[in-house]
């Protein structure tokens, strides 16, 4: 007799082992597993069926006409836009993984609240930690001198009397060594399988720095002079009028800070993640999957991410970074972009000094609009490029496409003519910078820019005008905690 | 039973795990599979192909 496949009780054995997972070890959160590894079921699947088929053949029996029959197409048809589903929330949400905890403990049981309440003077106090494991908190500084907690602990359990004793072990405290006064929620002390999250409302005096740690929830620190320091394993950051900032975030849906007097340094993974008005130095390492916007930041920015690396030495207007473009409008060099494996178009208009471009793939639109112009030099392996100069600046220009249609629509005194299977632009006006643009397959373009807004919105040029950039720093130095 | 019929029976399986490889690819933040696709087109022409070639030459056969 024909053996069966052992296709399908290897996916029940898989569901099995899936499910007891989920059960024994709940940290692990199986749906991120399944949004992670997925597409390796299919081809495990086509691996094992191969081997079978070759099996079958070299034993010299019958071969199935089909490999995979249409009901099996089916299956993984609507596994794969499954699959697509739980890897495109893994991306873009906090995937509650836990909350999704399937015939765990968290989907049955009730919540029950308990107030919270704690009260302490802060005088001569410096620094206030934070430590809240689950829950969000918002921290608003004012003009008072003391701090004061307000809010609730949330837990989930079957019944009343068990979230008592669970609440009745983690009293809120407020202790305080030294000049830091710590504020502990002290989840970690209850070890059932209750959820336990605590939301506070902290008010705190000004002057002091703070410093948040959580596995998940979001913190909102507002109205604070000294530094605020945020570690989470999971949280969305808000921070709005505060001395300076340093957040470390393994996932986020949003991170923002606006109106920062010092440094601000991000690291870690996430969504969106939102700059504005920084008047210290930004340095940003971070995995992001939403829109990334910096928007007035007086001081040198240094991004990096997976794929890509950017620098500036200002930014008066706004960049913006989505998976697809980064738009970028009235900056300052020297600037640098690199892309690297991932598709990305460029469009930089209004900016001074000089600037380096290097693309793997994406179209590169240039329209510096000022004067006096500034080395540029910018190179897409494919894409389009397009660059409009101003017609009255002095530059030697020097635009190539390998394999593309090129076009001269400046006209004199730049000329055009055949180069490989490509074009190249070229020519002088007045005296000026070095232009450089190439792209290796795409169309070329140079246009004579209209839209000057030299005039209209001058830049002061920066305190040092054509230094080196210095290297992108690992860490920042720490702020350090007076 | 000749070549004809072990392509046709492994034609499914090897689509299989292309599939499965796109989208390993796409997760990994290489090429999206929006882009990589036709890719499974190609590979389903080829086991025609070698389907079709494997007919007018029956070498092999059974064993």
């Amino acid at each position: 007799m024909k053996r069966a496949s052992l296709i399908a009780p290897l996916i029940v054995i898989a569901i099995g082992v899936l499910f007891l997972i989920n059960n024994l070890r709940p940290e692990l959160s199986v749906w991120r597993l399944i949004a992670g590894y997925w597409p390796w079921v299919l081809v495990g699947w086509g691996a094992i069926r191969t081997v079978e088929i070759l099996y079958s053949w070299q034993q010299g029996q019958v071969l199935p006409q089909r490999g995979v029959s249409g009901g099996e197409w089916a299956f993984i048809i609507f596994l794969s836009i499954f699959g697509m589903g739980t890897s495109a929330a893994g991306r873009i949400t906090n995937w509650p993984g836990d909350r999704f905890n399937i015939l765990g403990w968290n989907m049955v049981g009730e919540t029950y609240d308990f107030p919270l309440h704690g009260e302490q003077s802060a005088d001569g106090v410096k620094k206030i930690v934070l430590e809240n494991l689950r829950g969000n908190a918002r921290l608003v500084g004012g003009d008072g001198n003391a701090v004061k907690v307000d809010g609730r602990t949330i837990i989930r359990a079957l019944d009343r009397a068990t979230a008592e004793r669970a609440n009745a072990r983690i009293p809120l405290s407020l202790s305080r060594q030294g000049d830091v006064l710590y504020i502990r929620t002290s989840q970690e002390r209850w070890t059932g399988q209750e959820r336990l999250s605590a939301e506070l409302d902290i008010a705190l005096p000004r002057n002091v720095s703070v410093e948040c740690k959580g596995r998940y929830g979001d913190f909102d620190v507002t109205g604070i002079t000294g530094a605020v320091d945020v570690d989470s394993d999971n949280a969305g950051v808000r921070l709005n009028d505060i001395g300076s900032a340093r957040i470390e975030v393994r996932r986020s849906d949003t991170v923002r800070a606006a109106n920062v007097k010092g440094t601000v340094e991000v690291k870690g993974r996430g969504e969106d993640l939102d700059l504005e008005n920084i008047a210290g130095q930004v340095t940003v390492d971070f995995r992001y999957t939403g829109d990334l916007r910096f928007r007035q930041l007086a001081k040198p920015i240094r991004f990096r991410s997976d794929s890509s690396e950017m620098a500036m030495e200002r930014i008066n207007g706004e960049v913006r970074m989505t998976r697809g473009e980064i738009d970028a409008d009235d900056f300052t060099g020297p600037a640098k972009i690199v892309v690297r494996s991932r598709s990305r178009d460029l469009k930089l208009s209004n900016f001074s000094q000089s600037l380096e471009i290097d693309l793997d793939r994406g179209d590169i639109e240039l329209r510096p609009n000022r004067q006096p112009m500034a080395m540029i030099e910018a190179r897409t392996r494919s894409g389009a490029v397009t660059l409009a100069m101003p017609s009255k600046a002095g530059f030697q220009l020097s635009a190539t496409t390998k394999r593309g249609e090129y076009e001269n629509e400046f006209g004199a005194p730049l000329t055009s003519g055949p180069a490989d299977r490509g074009g190249i632009i070229q020519g002088t006006t007045g005296a000026g910078p070095k232009i450089n643009v190439s792209t290796d397959r795409g169309s070329l373009t140079v246009l004579r820019s209209t839209g000057e807004t030299s005039a209209i919105s001058p830049v002061s040029p920066p305190s040092a005008p054509v230094a080196p950039l210095p290297p992108l720093p690992k860490t920042l130095p720490k702020v350090e905690q007076q | 039973m000749n070549q004809a019929n072990l392509f046709g029976a492994l034609r499914g399986p090897v689509l299989l795990i292309a599939l499965g490889v796109l989208f390993v690819i796409d997760q990994n933040g290489g090429f999206s599979f929006a882009s990589t696709w036709p890719a499974l087109i190609i590979v389903f022409g080829l086991f025609k192909l070698l389907e079709s070639l494997a007919i007018k030459n029956p070498v092999g056969g059974a064993q």
